[in-house]
């Protein structure tokens, strides 16, 4: 989902994706890479790749979110604001919620 | 491809690789992941970093693919209790998953071959309503008195089998990836 969302905003590669997950504290380390994520969601057809070259002559292979994607992302979306409005209000009920955010 | 990579990169490379190979990834999957890790280690080159710090270790880097090929044995996650360097206990499954393979295959082979023989003894000889003395019956490689005859039968026998079971083994093929993609539907990250 996170990835998607970062496609969203236009096409990019691997490591400028994880970096930009770096920007967010959503580091990978430890977690085997963006790579294998990238691998699935090209299986899952939700972006379309392209391998271009660089100023440098290098071959780099970019990742742009498809309408298959697009949809999935909006979803998953709203799945994970349904899920985390669900375990606020949990947390809310049980005292657990930090003080400083209570009403 | 792998010509300009140093020491450290061509080693955690080849590990990958390896580790890919002796859990039974796809040709399709181990290339994918050899791109993307040479990619990977060019942008870090450039960037000034390690490439490792973003990849861990050859076990883990490696692990997220299997998974992902969903080779047998890799469905829960190994950082939850071992840690991924586990990985390079034996590969078990993989194995196991071949003589399975290899089991049915020569099952199936034996199964249709020995109806087909049966078929073609009753219906397309004479052996076993004439009795003849000088021939003996034998299902597997001696079902008419003409060897000739025979010889083509078993031939042709075998080579239907053979087809038979490649269209078996394709059908299981196809329902188990089919089931596969049913059965996985949770959001990536």
């Amino acid at each position: 989902m996170c990835v998607l969302s970062i496609l969203k905003s236009g096409k990019s590669y691997g490591y400028e994706i994880m970096k930009e997950l770096e920007k967010f504290n959503l580091e990978l380390k430890g977690e085997g890479s963006i790579y294998p994520i990238l691998t699935k969601l090209k299986e899952k057809k939700l972006v379309q790749v392209t391998r271009e070259l660089t100023e440098q002559g290098r071959a780099r292979v970019y990742y742009e979110l498809n309408q298959s994607g697009l949809q999935y992302l909006e979803q998953s979306t709203e799945e994970w604001i349904s899920i985390q409005q669900d375990i606020q209000a949990l947390l809310q009920t049980h005292n657990a919620w930090p003080k400083e955010e209570r009403k | 491809m792998t010509g300009t990579l140093n020491h450290h990169e061509q080693s955690y490379y080849d590990r990958v690789m390896s580790l890919l190979n002796q859990y039974g990834a796809s040709a399709r999957l181990r290339e994918q992941a050899g791109s993307q890790l040479l990619e990977h280690m060019e942008e870090a080159k450039i960037n000034g970093e390690s490439f490792q710090d973003a990849l861990g270790t050859p076990e883990e880097f490696a692990f997220e693919y299997l998974e992902q090929d969903d080779r047998a044995g890799f469905h829960s996650s190994p950082y939850s209790s071992k840690g991924a360097g586990d990985l390079a206990a034996p590969a078990a499954p993989a194995l196991i998953n071949h003589a399975f393979i290899l089991f049915l295959c020569a099952g199936l082979l034996f199964v249709y071959y020995t109806v087909l023989q049966a078929i073609s003894a009753m219906y397309m000889t004479t052996s076993l309503v004439i009795d003849n003395p000088e021939f003996t019956f034998n299902l597997w490689y001696r079902i008419s008195d003409q060897p000739w005859f025979n010889l083509m039968l078993v031939g042709t026998n075998a080579l239907i089998a053979a087809g038979l079971t490649a269209v078996t083994f394709w059908l299981i093929r196809i329902l188990r990836n089919r089931s596969r993609r049913g059965g996985n539907g949770r959001p990536s990250r």
